[in-house]
């Protein structure tokens, strides 16, 4: 079912295994180059950098062909040959998809990014058309739960053939999306809804963390991976007490109030705590970093549910804590203890994106300047978010 | 059999790597270090943050000298720190040692800026001479970039240079805000991209610190590149303007060519794309001239030939520089 060699993808993922543990087995540049020659991977896949700049290329080929054929064919579109444009096109691009992973073996490159998520947003739209404009359904939820399905399917053959982290994200998406709305037919209860996704959550979860053993699907190890991520983070959020009165409030036009509110505060924080502490245990990196971002999102629940607690106060105290916990870890980590590190043995080259964190500094210091006729002296001042003009 | 025993079998592995490897299937090991760097760097900004909009808000309720001594401690015990637990200074890159020191510079540094704004804000330190109140921060962050080879610190006191001249080089500004298009401002950035354009230059070639060459490099590019193509709009009434579009596709032909020397692909994205802009905004710019700039449709052939011919030239090269 997947478009490129079994064996290549096979080789690829030893290479990345192998480059994952390089930092404790100190693997030297020479071996894994020896290593590469002996396990040779064919795919397309070039530096982050080379992918971005691919993909916003390709998306502006992609956007100008499609207006430049609107342009052309103005005079024949109506509503009822807009849907079939739209598919041709789709389609069209689908084939071209299809050939530069084929021919020229693109894996990741940004152009097939930008090829997959432009077919699929066509054929999406070109099927949305033809259900208004030809077969004349009224826009309400039972069209966009067939949208939801429609997407569902579309993304699923797109993650299996091409094996895209992309359409894996959109997969789950559109799956949540269409039990989601199914539910909201049913019932109109919305503890039904947050029971929904925490049960979808869980269930992704446990059918993508436990197939990696199963070496069919080695493939897709990377989607696996941010199905684990997804499910994880829709499992925090499905029961987040800002997410349950924010849905409540919106469903009950603002009569809601939440039930058992202590439980789903609890939740709320206890559950992130679990995922970085398991995550600690297990030594499962997924885990933990989930667990750090629903960290953040429940103290965002906080200002979000009481807008009248100060940010600074909330920013300081998050700050603070953040600090004393690190430090205590890095103390804790001293000698490595349960086989965590706080450093490992051998270290990683220095990346060219890893330098550009450092630009991310100068962004919080910040000031607009006022015009002059001078140009040196004077201007603002202002440091680590506190700003004052003189 | 697992696989590291397998590639040694093969020939394609020593067998102290084999060993190594052996020990962490008997002894796994897991380390923190990316997540407690983020978390270290949360924590001081958001602290830094909270507080100096905390002591802003509470101007008029708190002793302005418990206010000053609580900042003046803080920043005092950061740089105590510091100095206690960083190594010597060396012309190269210093190989890091202690993960906290490094973050405890930082909270230092933005202390140290909120020490002084709020010097002048209350007591007015510094008086009317306004350049000495963002001079001394500056010339304070660049020693501490460079004695604690600290790439985080240099990019605070490059942004603080820049307040000096009287200009802000946040992303906020320069791809948001339009106060980057008005004529004095204009060749304030102009003149600023080319001293760090020095800078990096001077770095490398004296080898002093030559790992700050990139990040002068950085700023001075997105500088100069957004500067010129704000000065295209900005003098769009005069007949010259369209020099700033050739003097800025000169530039990225430059860089790109220097870009390919270093195999750097951040560098020749960068070149890319403002050379794309630039070439799109002259090619419209000559439709225009030629009184054919209504012709959507050969505007939309040019976004379509020359990006193909871009994305062909760049998977040609990135293939040769990995092969390389």
């Amino acid at each position: 079912m997947i478009i490129y060699e079994k064996q290549t993808l096979e080789n690829l993922q030893l290479q990345q295994d192998l480059k994952a543990e390089k930092i404790y087995t100190g693997l030297s540049h020479t071996e894994l180059e020896t290593i590469e020659k002996a396990y040779p991977v064919n795919l397309y896949s070039p530096n982050v950098f080379v992918r971005i700049g691919l993909f916003l290329l390709s998306t502006t080929i992609l956007s100008c062909t499609s207006g430049l054929m609107f342009l052309i064919f103005e005079g024949l579109l109506t509503e009822y040959t807009i849907a079939l444009v739209l598919l041709i096109f789709g389609g069209l691009t689908y084939v071209a998809l299809e050939v530069i992973c084929k021919n020229n073996r693109h894996f990741g490159a940004g152009t097939d990014d930008a090829l997959s998520i432009f077919s699929l947003l066509l054929l999406i739209s070109g099927m949305t058309c033809l259900k208004i404009f030809i077969f004349k359904q009224d826009i309400n939820t039972q069209l966009f739960l067939e949208i939801s399905v429609y997407t569902m399917l579309l993304s699923l053959w797109y993650t299996l053939r091409f094996a895209n982290r992309l359409q894996a994200t959109l997969t789950y998406l559109a799956l949540l999306s269409t039990i989601l709305l199914s539910v909201s037919l049913l019932t109109k209860s919305t503890l039904a809804l947050h029971i929904a996704a925490l049960l979808i959550g869980i269930a992704a979860y446990y059918l993508c963390s436990g197939t990696h053993k199963t070496k069919q699907i080695n493939s897709y190890r990377s989607c696996l991976q941010t199905l684990q991520y997804l499910s994880l983070i829709s499992i925090g959020i499905s029961c987040n007490y800002y997410c349950v009165d924010a849905l409540g409030s919106e469903i009950g036009d603002g009569q809601f109030e939440v039930p058992f509110p202590i439980l789903f505060w609890i939740w709320t924080f206890i559950f992130p705590i679990c995922c970085i502490l398991y995550g600690l245990k297990k030594h499962n990196r997924i885990l933990l970093r989930s667990g750090l971002i629903l960290s953040a999102l429940a103290v965002l629940s906080i200002f979000a549910v009481n807008p009248r607690i100060p940010a600074e106060n909330l920013m300081s105290i998050s700050g603070a804590i953040l600090l004393v916990v690190s430090w205590r870890m890095l103390i804790w980590l001293r000698t490595p203890r349960y086989g965590l590190l706080k450093k490992a043995p051998f270290q990683e080259e220095e990346q060219e994106e890893s330098a550009l964190s450092s630009v991310i500094i100068s962004a919080s210091i910040h000031q607009a300047p006022e015009a002059r006729t001078a140009r040196f002296g004077g201007g603002n001042f202002g440091g680590g978010g506190s700003s004052s003009d003189f | 059999m697992n696989t590291y025993q397998k590639l040694y079998e093969q020939g394609l592995l020593k067998e102290e790597t084999l060993n190594r490897a052996n020990d962490l299937r008997k002894n796994p090991q897991f380390t923190i270090q990316k997540e407690l760097h983020t978390l270290l760097y949360a924590g001081v900004l958001l602290l830094s943050t909270g507080l100096a909009i905390l002591i802003y808000e509470h101007l008029g309720s708190i002793s302005h000298l418990l206010i000053l001594g609580l900042i003046a401690a803080l920043c005092a015990g950061c740089f105590t720190y510091t100095f206690r637990n960083c190594q010597p200074f060396q012309r190269g890159q210093v190989a890091r040692q202690h993960i906290a020191a490094d973050y405890m510079l930082l909270l230092g540094c933005f202390s140290l800026l909120s020490l002084l704004a709020y010097l002048q804000f209350q007591f007015e330190f510094f008086g009317n001479r306004y350049g000495l109140a963002t001079f001394i921060p500056t010339v304070i962050l660049f020693y501490s970039a460079y004695r604690f080879d600290h790439k985080g610190v240099l990019s605070m006191a490059i942004s603080n240079m820049a307040l000096w001249m009287g200009v802000s080089i946040s992303p906020q500004v320069l791809f948001g805000s339009t106060t980057l298009q008005q004529s004095p401002l204009i060749w304030t950035y102009i003149l600023y991209a080319i001293l760090l354009l020095l800078a990096s230059y001077g770095s490398i070639k004296r080898q002093y610190k030559a790992h700050f060459g990139n990040l002068y490099l950085h700023f001075s590019i997105q500088i100069l590149f957004i500067a010129l193509l704000a000065a295209y709009t900005t003098y769009s009434r005069q007949n010259f303007h369209y020099f700033y579009l050739i003097i800025l596709i000169g530039l990225s032909i430059l860089l790109f060519q220097y870009a390919k020397r270093q195999k750097s692909f951040y560098l020749i994205l960068t070149s890319i794309v403002y050379g794309y802009i630039a070439a799109s905004m002259l090619f419209t710019a000559v439709l225009d001239l030629l009184k054919i700039g209504n012709l959507i449709e050969l505007i939309m052939l040019w976004h379509i030939i020359l990006p193909l011919i871009l994305i062909r030239y760049l998977y040609n090269l990135s293939k040769k520089l990995k092969a390389a």
